[in-house]
């Protein structure tokens, strides 16, 4: 019927290595991103929303990590175990990431305007004059006024919502089939935040990307994305479309996530909250890695793998009560 | 500040005032050559006996500049900051000590401000034995009344504080703020760094804690819908000047000031149909340089109703309608709102304000 996915994750599974051995932070993790599509990737700390995210383009650091199973198709190639070199191109080019802090990413000895340039001389084949022009041209598209100026200027000389701007310039100037975007605005002022948010929009819409949008803040998810998979304990609890996700929630972790969300409207007396704290890898739980929080939780919940179930069109539960339960969304 | 004093107690002010906070400067030499930047510039407000205030503005707003001046952890240049009476800012190194026992702090990230070798015993008791001089079994006692009050239990009275998890460390110092009943907690973006379901539950106890002990609490932070939740009173700075104070339900209703509003339109809602339909104002452009800011209002260069009157003139705080004061050129000259909040420039004959930038 449709066209294949442009991103397929299958059974993905990443470890790391502990004082007590390898320790499964992703635990057979699958999702697919369409073309054009947003994805949000929600979790709470430890979910592996970032692991997860950095094991699509190999940047799990090996030692202490390794991917331990599973698959990661662009396009139907392989992208575990690919070459090195050959895993050079697809990174930057074909996928590109922008991060929380964008210094991480940004060289501090050299200027912004080179940085560009030399991404696109490298993917692109650009001359040094050609390069140097789309450089100036991309800090255009994305805000920056005087870009031709500002090009010449140093990281450090910029803002931090600047220096978020400067690194989707970068991270847009081969024009990417897919762009990873981790806590891209979590750093950032809220002001700045939606100045942000709405260029990621733009851009996707200009180039017709696909964007893995990891994020914490439902607020963001729903301005931005798609199509939503919920993390917990490095597994997927939930995966939905947007409106489903928040309106028909289909996992007790997702509901607790919900309503847990402060709202800005009148006052509703006491806050909700999800008894309990998120689990360290070392200690989940056997049968569902939610119960010891879960308000619905029975005595089947506490054994077993807990597979997946379809309950809706692109909407998949980890949950075996969900048939049962009337959980409450968004409101 | 003819207008913070002629003001009803609804207005800018609180009932039963604890803390007053009146016309507080304090700014940080630059670096080399540059120049002094005005991080707090002339802030005023009021803290009311078993109230919460939320203290809201974005990065370089001086917000925890201001918790901060207040605690004497870095020197005002002027202003007064007066604790049931009482003046903290001229206090001598001795009696400031002691003040200090009444006015305490929670910072956002609990573990750098615990001494990673006690036990959290110490880390909770040492306010005991400094300020209250508790013998050792007193001091217990009072300790496991704490963990108890926090959620936490006996068992972990002798526990180091990396064993704890992140909202735990947070309850932990909680417990400490607490120790000698306090009669102010400034609480400096104590939430921000938790997951959502961990911050709502420190923000129920901090609720719970309130109603027990009646201690009145700072609430700094940046985000917009925790502050909505848990303060009475809500004071809006941008570039360390005070733009809108009132009750929290008008200004998240019924924000008076182009900042209040832009704020709020720009935090987004956990609800993607409203997220899809809502009319958002997006700020143009970033904050202006601190060290050089605007002869008049400091958000006059991201401002959408820009007047000429607003580059060179501070406007005055005037009161708002349902409670507060507002400092806007738009509430006294221009179309004169007179204290009406931006809703009524929506009704209100056209054209709503020509742009003179």
């Amino acid at each position: 019927m449709s066209e294949p996915p442009l991103l397929e994750v299958t059974d993905l599974d990443v470890d790391f290595a502990t004082d007590h051995g390898w320790e499964r932070v992703v635990n057979h993790v699958s999702f697919t991103v369409d073309r054009g599509e947003t994805l949000g990737l929600v979790g709470e700390s430890g979910s592996g929303k970032s692991v997860t995210c950095m094991a699509l383009t190999a940047l799990i650091p090996m030692p202490p990590g390794r991917v331990a199973g599973g698959s990661v198709r662009l396009e139907g190639r392989e992208l575990i175990g690919m070459p090195a070199a050959e895993l050079e191109q697809v990174r930057g080019a074909e996928v590109a990431n922008i991060f929380q802090e964008p210094m991480t990413s940004l060289n501090p000895a050299f200027t912004v305007g080179e940085q560009i340039a030399e991404m696109v001389r490298r993917h692109k084949g650009l001359s040094r004059r050609a390069a140097r022009g789309r450089a100036v041209e991309m800090l255009d598209r994305v805000g920056i006024p005087n870009a031709s100026r500002r090009a010449e200027e140093y990281p450090h000389q910029f803002s931090g919502g600047m220096r978020q701007r400067v690194m989707i310039a970068m991270a847009v100037s081969c024009e990417p089939k897919l762009l990873i975007a981790d806590e891209p605005t979590t750093a950032l002022d809220v002001t700045i935040q939606a100045q942000v948010l709405d260029l990621l929009r733009d851009m996707q819409a200009e180039l017709g990307m696909s964007v893995v949008f990891i994020t914490h803040d439902l607020g963001v998810v729903a301005h931005s994305c798609d199509h939503v998979v919920v993390l917990y304990g490095g597994r997927v609890m939930e995966e939905a479309p947007i409106d489903e996700l928040y309106f028909r929630p289909a996992h007790p972790y997702t509901e607790g996530l919900l309503t847990a969300m402060p709202q800005i409207g009148p006052r509703a007396g006491r806050l909700a909250s999800i008894p309990g704290s998120t689990p360290v890898p070392s200690s989940l739980p056997a049968g569902c890695v939610f119960n010891p929080r879960c308000p619905y939780v029975v005595e089947r919940c506490r054994e077993g793998e807990i597979p997946l179930v379809e309950v809706g069109p692109g909407h998949r539960s980890r949950c075996v009560r969900v048939s049962e339960l009337n959980l409450v969304g968004t409101s | 500040m003819t207008a913070l004093e002629n003001r009803e107690p609804a207005a800018g002010s609180a009932a039963d005032t604890l803390l007053r906070v009146d016309d507080l400067h304090v700014s940080f030499k630059g670096r080399g050559r540059a120049r002094k930047v005005r991080a707090v510039n002339g802030v005023s407000f009021e803290l009311g006996r078993s109230e919460t205030v939320g203290l809201v503005g974005e990065s370089g707003s001086g917000k925890s500049t201001v918790g901060r001046a207040i605690m004497r952890l870095i020197p005002a240049d002027s202003g007064r900051v007066q604790l049931d009476g009482r003046e903290l800012l001229s206090l001598g190194r001795s009696e400031l000590r002691a003040a200090r026992k009444d006015v305490q702090m929670v910072f956002q990230d609990p573990y750098s401000s615990m001494n990673p070798a006690m036990v959290v015993a110490d880390v909770i008791g040492e306010p005991l034995d400094v300020q209250a001089g508790m013998g050792r079994s007193e001091r217990n006692t009072r300790v496991a009344e704490l963990l108890e009050a926090v959620g936490l239990s006996q068992r972990h009275i002798e526990r180091y504080p990396y064993e704890f998890s992140g909202g735990q460390r947070q309850r932990i110092a909680i417990a400490r703020a607490l120790a000698n009943h306090p009669k102010v907690v400034i609480l400096d973006e104590a939430v921000s760094a938790l997951d959502v379901s961990t911050q709502n539950q420190i923000i129920n106890l901090l609720e719970d804690l309130q109603a027990e002990t009646g201690v009145s609490m700072l609430f700094i932070a940046h985000d917009l819908a925790v502050v909505r939740h848990i303060a009475r009173r809500t004071v809006v700075i941008y570039l360390g000047q005070v733009m809108e104070v009132g009750p929290s339900e008008r200004i998240f209703e019924h924000p008076a000031h182009p900042y209040a509003e832009a704020l709020l339109s720009a935090v987004p809602v956990p609800n993607p149909e409203i997220q899809r339909r809502r009319e958002r104002v997006v700020l143009r452009g970033e904050p202006p340089d601190p060290t050089n800011l605007p002869l008049g209002c400091p958000f006059v260069t991201r401002c959408r109703y820009a007047m000429d009157v607003c580059a060179d003139t501070m406007p005055e705080l005037t009161p708002v309608d349902g409670g507060g004061l507002v400092a806007c050129h738009l509430q006294t000259a221009g179309p004169n709102l007179a204290g009406r909040s931006l809703d009524a420039l929506g009704v209100e004959a056209e054209p709503i304000v020509p742009p003179t930038r």
